[in-house]
């Protein structure tokens, strides 16, 4: 049972951090009615600056303090180059953009600072831990439980009791009601893209000392991101939270006892069969239109 | 949020406004247009690469698959781009009797499906050969269409114990088997430090049965005891389950048959979960990589045994390529060595083959080799129509402060 009880508590762990990504899936698709898809890279490139600033002596601290408006900064470039210009365009038009986006960010942190890759990454997490019954539990996995909650809970107070949130909430369900109130859509499309790459740099500052960083460094963790996020209903910020936690365990547990060949297509057979009994997820809501 | 903007009132709009619209279409246009060159550049073929671009006079042209991109993109460039120095290091000497070397290298991101649609590329082409390329997946994909057009595959950093037994005609490697250096490196080590116990962790391969399969027989005919034979694909984004297995199996000896950032990756979960060996790690000539050790070279504690065909960087068989690789300002590790290496005993095979070599004339220049030195890389090489895996020895390695040492010489089944 030792070994069932460390699977579920890094399960738990690695849940949270497909959680983390899957909330900023779910967070972009609130605020700007896209899902994603360049989210994963977004998070690479975005440790990757953090890793360059390192490299200049500024200490991890220092390199994360500057990092952070590095990031919204490169967000917002990524907005306005790929995002903002024809913005009028179709649905179908701004996920192929994402599509490109994830292409494009691959290769330039390939090319430009992908030689000698996989590098070692500092962690920011503390170490050790404490065991129970031989399960070790890290003050890492409850270090990441408490930000997520933090972040759980200060976007959801946003969401409900901001004018910000409402206007969030206004863009996402009608954009062109909400410009004709007043809401200044391209603006807060900005903001959005600006938070969501904190929140993912964040995600990938957990993992960046595990999975060793590189320019593909998120490429498995986006596929169960999606998966999280669809799984906790595509709406709901805990929600991604929820499924990841759902994923990371079972694939964990999976990978453990069958081998981990079997814990992707589980992962995906996972999401077929919610997709059938559950189509909006855990705590996704149904869209209803009045005909 | 495009569709929603699609359908807003579009009142009140002065002319220039809907030039200003049209202008950010096209725009637009471009910019996708450019995200998508940028997006297939990846994939698209570097021609002509080693080129020293005198242009003119008599041409071979070779065909590489191999990945730049996805999983094993970033251990495996730095390979090609080893590859391609020395070629055009050729170039500039004069080329192969006068021929200059001409390269089509393609990206496979190690994919076979990849690997198999550059292969007809190089078929439609009429390449010479195909050299190189680094991975386990796509050789076995891409040699049936090869082989029908005659066209030989020559030294991929590769393990594949189907194609070298039986004998492939147009399959040529120099390197020895993943699962026979493991077995000759696990007998030294139980001879050295004692039998014990032994789990074996890999990356989902063609092959881990049958290499699984002989560790397991290694370990138990040395005296160990084999205590779990574990594997995942490279794709898997948390190696901790795996690590975990290893704490509860708890063996003295770990048998990496990995790829180098995946085997990195699990050692550094190891770590976290409070597991290391009591004795060594095992590994192949993948976890002789700079890449897999550097990044873990503390958690390693010195308790690594690696194995590599190749001379040591630093001594003098890796002189010539150090001299290359370090003009052409790439780092000097197993890897770019590999690379070197191999495109010298592809110039070798080419100059065996004589003028306008051909498929078959490069195959049967290769089946005349008895201890040729084709490379300063590499022990003399042997071939044979009954033996196209050319080299059997083997160097030992262990780490020691971050640099590999070497502990000692085995002779694997050729």
């Amino acid at each position: 049972m030792t070994l069932f009880f460390g699977l579920v508590v890094s399960g738990i762990a690695i849940g949270l951090v497909y959680g983390l990504v899957g909330f900023s899936v779910v967070f972009t698709h609130k605020t700007t009615g896209i899902a994603n898809f360049a989210v994963g890279n977004i998070a690479t490139f975005a440790v990757y600056i953090v890793f360059l600033l390192y490299g200049a002596h500024l200490g991890l601290w220092g390199a994360i303090i500057v990092g952070v408006p590095a990031t919204m900064i490169f967000a917002l470039v990524l907005y306005v180059v790929v995002m903002r210009p024809a913005d009028d365009a179709s649905r179908e038009n701004m996920l192929a953009r994402t599509l490109g986006m994830y292409v494009l960010l691959y290769a330039i942190t390939n090319l430009a600072m992908g030689s000698g890759q996989p590098f070692n990454f500092p962690t920011v997490l503390p170490g050790g831990g404490f065991s129970i019954r031989g399960v070790e539990i890290s003050y890492a996995t409850l270090t990441v439980i408490g930000i997520t909650a933090v972040l759980v809970a200060c976007f959801t107070l946003m969401f409900n009791f901001t004018s910000l949130g409402l206007e969030f909430q206004a863009l996402s369900q009608n954009a062109a009601v909400a410009r004709m109130l007043g809401v200044r859509v391209r603006r807060l499309s900005a903001v959005a893209w600006m938070a969501v790459a904190v929140i993912l740099l964040i995600a990938g500052l957990i993992v960046a000392p595990t999975f060793l960083l590189s320019s593909d460094m998120m490429d498995a963790a986006l596929l169960y991101a999606f998966t999280a996020a669809s799984i906790g209903g595509i709406t709901s910020l805990g929600g991604a939270f929820v499924g990841g936690i759902a994923i990371g365990v079972v694939t964990n547990v999976i990978t453990g006892y069958l081998g981990g060949a079997d814990a992707l297509a589980i992962a995906f057979l996972m999401l077929m069969a919610f997709m059938w009994a559950l189509p909006n997820g855990f705590f996704g809501r149904a869209h209803i239109e009045r005909l | 949020m495009g569709g929603l903007h699609s359908r807003r009132l579009q009142l009140g709009r002065s002319p220039g406004w809907h030039r200003r619209r049209r202008l950010a279409g096209v725009l637009s246009a471009v910019a996708c247009a450019a995200l998508a060159v940028a997006g297939c550049g990846s994939s698209s073929p570097a021609k002509a690469s080693a080129s020293s671009g005198s242009g003119s006079g008599k041409k071979i042209l070779l065909g590489i698959t191999a990945p730049r991109t996805g999983v094993a993109g970033p251990v495996c460039s730095p390979q090609d781009n080893a590859t391609l120095a020395w070629f055009k290091h050729v170039n500039a000497e004069g080329g192969v009797d006068g021929a200059h070397l001409a390269i089509d290298l393609r990206d496979d991101a190690y994919e076979a499906a990849k690997a198999v649609a550059n292969a007809h590329a190089f078929i439609s082409e009429h390449v010479a050969a195909v050299v190189g390329g680094c991975g386990s997946i796509q050789q076995p994909a891409i040699y049936p269409l090869l082989a029908k057009a005659k066209i030989p595959l020559l030294f991929p950093w590769a393990s594949i114990q189907t194609m070298v037994k039986p004998v492939l005609p147009y399959y040529f490697t120099v390197m020895p088997l993943y699962n026979d250096q493991l077995a000759e490196a696990i007998k030294w080590a139980f001879g050295k430090y004692g039998p014990g116990s032994a789990a074996f962790v890999s990356t989902t391969i063609p092959g881990v049965q049958e290499t699984e399969a002989q560790v397991k027989e290694t370990v138990a005919s040395g005296g160990g005891k084999f205590v779990a034979g574990l594997d995942a694909p490279a794709t898997t984004a948390d190696w901790t389950p795996l690590a975990l297995r290893l704490k509860a199996a708890d063996p003295e000896y770990v048998v990496l048959n990995m790829t180098s950032p995946q085997a990195a990756s699990l050692i550094k979960a190891a770590h976290a979960n409070g597991f290391a060996p009591k004795r060594y790690y095992i590994g192949t000539t993948v976890e002789t990589e700079s890449i897999f050790f550097q990044p873990i070279e503390k958690l390693l504690d010195n308790k690594l045994l690696g194995v590599t065909p190749l001379a040591a960087p630093g001594s003098s068989g890796a002189e010539e390529c150090t001299q290359v690789l370090t003009a052409a300002k790439l780092p000097i590790n197993a890897v770019t060595l590999w690379g070197c290496g191999t495109a010298q005993v592809v110039v070798a095979a080419l100059k065996a083959a004589g003028s306008e070599p051909t498929g078959p004339k490069i195959v049967s220049a290769l089946d005349a080799w008895t201890n040729e030195q084709a490379s300063p890389m590499f022990p003399p090489l042997t071939f044979s129509e009954s033996n196209h895996q050319g080299n059997a020895k083997v160097n030992l390695v262990g780490l020691r402060n971050g640099k590999l040492f070497e502990m000692g010489q085995l002779e694997t089944k050729a």
